[in-house]
């Protein structure tokens, strides 16, 4: 999540570019779903203005196992086997009664329970995009953010032992407390495959840091250096040898070389294999790389603008090839006036695409992501040329639960407009300066495939488990 | 904390943020120009970017740690650097280049003069007192040293005249920096480290 302010005009263009078609037919709901009353990705304002959006929201296909709401969840959250890591907002150190990353157990999900509140300085600071587990070594890390792009403590806990009551393994003598560690910048962070790297970047001045988590109780960094104006998250192919790195402006991706990071050498450094951008989208999110009938290839997901989803193919890494975009109907050209009206006093952030996650990455059948205020939506990506919305699930707007949600980011938002829809021209008439009205979610923390259940967390929310309904998934 | 100052910290710190960022992103939401810049002239720019950010990096890892003195000229070294490496991306950008090198690693030896690796970062990050004083000063004397050699190269070589300037007040800047890091060593009772191959 980044919040830009447009204060020196508009020169971006918004028309449509790229190869490929952008729709993806609907989900078709089957018994015991509460589909959309409008376009696909939709909180129409009759219903926010009836309440209809703050009783029950809307789901296809996708059911509600248990949920905690608690204090609510700041933009990325995190989970592992049954317990779900809620990130942090750093105004919620003052203002939270748990302070810190709250950990909340679902192994009786109807059920969940709070079982621990991470306080080591990094999750205390504001996690933002930093909060990320490595399943395979089940090790749970986060940066201290700050205001947006600080960078200073780096926390990691062993969750493999008890992902309900997290460890610190690189804590001073056993204490919350971690030595300050050199990271310039940090907004995003995020593991290489093999969880030897723990990867964190800064959205000001084009900082990139790679650190050693070979020994979690030592961490090391062993890679800091700039290598653009401004960038935004990243993935990391399998071997560690790529680090792809989402841009902010214009939108796209940057491939680098991380070989020397990867082994080691003694003076690494990063260099660029290729780039590229398009204009039909704003501020890229990050990246989730991916093999598909042998060639590999990239989800990029793009939060402002309604830049929904993109696929690119990377077979030849120079020349990356976009083969597919993914929006929803609220998200079509057509549609500004709609999510204009919509959004008008509910946050920067409208019907956004922010984080989404691949089922398995080899060959992988289905797409699932927080697309903001559209709830988190799920696609059948078995032909990636022709992806179709398997389910959805669009939790209630939380208006009335306003005073318990002080780690939400939503809530504490202070902008009303839709400040991420700029570029098309929505951004209020006039903008609108003041609370948020909490009439949709915010969902923008990626979803975990797991089995016929979906682990996913909504700014206002909170920790959800879901259940496919219907035999939507897994597909065959 | 009252709720009313409470609420006034979140907006102010939310209205930081946002301006800030906001300006930033209206400056990078600008057109993009029409490709140039000499190939010379990109290399030396993307070069120096690696270069400065490594002894900015340097001077961060003494942040509250060294001694006032040396903290001190650390700070002038970075809020310099940091400086010039927004030139040479404003540059890059303006000529529709890279920002950072491309082509393929160079093995295990340095890329460029008087880079320091990361087992000799690592030493200075666990430094202290005056070891951490005179590790530094000796590190950044050598980056300095290579520094000035590679401005010393595009002052002559390169294409644009605005390049050839900021290459010869880099070179000098640094070479006095040189001067003072060394006398301070030698009041240390220490001397530098050879001079970058």
């Amino acid at each position: 999540m980044l919040a830009v302010v447009p204060l020196t005009g508009l020169p971006v263009s918004a028309s449509a570019a790229g190869s490929g078609d952008s729709d993806v037919a609907r989900a078709v709901c089957g018994p015991g779903s509460a589909p959309e009353t409008g376009l696909q990705g939709q909180v129409p304002l009759a219903d926010r203005r009836s309440g209809r959006s703050q009783q029950g929201g809307y789901h296809c296909n996708l059911d509600l196992l248990g949920q905690f709401q608690g204090q609510g969840q700041a933009t990325i959250g995190a989970s592992y086997g049954h317990c779900q890591y809620l990130g942090t907002v750093v105004t919620s150190t003052l203002l939270a009664k748990h302070r810190g990353v709250n950990v909340v157990d679902f192994s009786d999900p109807a059920n969940p329970k709070l079982t621990a509140s991470l306080a080591s300085p990094a999750m205390l600071g504001g996690t933002w995009e930093t909060l990320k587990v490595h399943q395979e070594r089940g090790l749970l890390a986060a940066v201290s953010v700050g205001a947006g792009n600080g960078g200073i403590f780096f926390s990691v806990y062993d969750v493999k032992t008890d992902c309900a009551r997290p460890r610190l393994l690189n804590s001073v003598a056993g204490t919350d407390l971690t030595l300050p560690m050199f990271i310039p910048g940090g907004h995003e962070g995020g593991w290489a495959p093999d969880g030897r790297t723990y990867w964190v970047t800064g959205v000001v001045g084009g900082t990139i840091t790679a650190i050693d988590v070979v020994n979690p109780a030592r961490p090391r960094v062993v890679y800091s250096g700039v290598v653009g104006l401004t960038h935004h998250g990243f993935g990391v192919s399998n071997d560690g040898n790529r680090i792809y790195v989402a841009s902010i402006a214009p939108a796209g991706i940057t491939v680098f070389d991380s070989s020397d990071i990867q082994r080691r050498a003694l003076f690494p450094m990063l260099r660029q294999v290729s780039s590229l951008s398009w204009t039909d989208g704003l501020i890229s999110q990050h990246v989730i790389p991916f093999t598909s009938g042998g060639r590999p290839h990239l989800v990029v997901e793009d939060e402002f603008a309604s830049g929904g989803v993109r696929i690119v193919d990377i077979a030849d890494e120079r020349a990356p090839r976009i083969v597919r975009r993914l929006k929803l109907e609220i998200n079509r050209p057509e549609n500004v006036s709609a999510r204009a009206a919509d959004t008008a006093s509910n946050g920067i952030f409208g019907y956004e695409a922010h984080y989404c996650s691949l089922d398995r990455p080899t060959d992988p059948t289905a797409l699932a992501c927080g697309w903001t205020q559209s709830g988190i939506r799920v696609f059948d990506v078995r032909d990636l040329n022709r992806p179709k919305e398997i389910a959805y699930f669009n939790p209630p707007g939380q208006a009335a639960r306003r005073g318990q949600l002080a780690n939400s980011a939503h809530v504490t938002s202070t902008l009303g407009s839709p400040v991420s829809d700029f570029v098309n021209g929505n951004f209020g008439t006039p903008p609108y300066v003041g609370i948020v009205d909490l009439t949709a979610d915010w969902c923008m923390s990626p979803p975990r495939f797991d089995g016929n259940k979906l682990w996913v967390a909504c700014d206002d929310n909170g920790a959800l488990a879901l259940r496919f309904a219907n035999g939507a998934y897994p597909l065959s | 904390m009252s709720a009313t100052v409470r609420r006034r910290v979140v907006l102010a710190v939310a209205a930081v943020v946002l301006v800030g960022i906001g300006a930033l992103g209206g400056v990078l939401l600008t057109p993009r120009s029409e490709p140039g810049g000499h190939p010379v002239d990109i290399g030396f720019s993307q070069d120096m970017i690696v270069h400065h950010q490594q002894a900015v990096d340097m001077a961060e890892l003494l942040r509250g740690r060294a001694s006032p003195q040396i903290s001190s000229i650390a700070a002038g070294i970075a809020a310099n650097q940091r400086k010039e490496i927004g030139l040479f991306q404003g540059w890059l950008s303006l000529w529709n280049a890279p920002q950072v090198p491309t082509g393929h690693s160079h093995g295990d030896g340095a890329p460029m003069p008087g880079m320091v690796s990361i087992p000799d970062l690592h030493r200075l990050e666990d430094a202290s007192g005056t070891d951490l004083d005179i590790l530094f000063l000796q590190l950044m004397v050598r980056h300095h040293q290579g520094g000035a050699r590679m401005a010393d190269a595009a002052a002559r070589t390169a294409h644009q005249q605005q390049v050839r300037d900021l290459a010869k007040v880099i070179s000098a800047d640094q070479q006095r920096e040189i001067a003072t890091m060394t006398g301070i060593l030698a009041s240390l009772g220490s001397v530098p480290l050879p001079a970058p191959q």
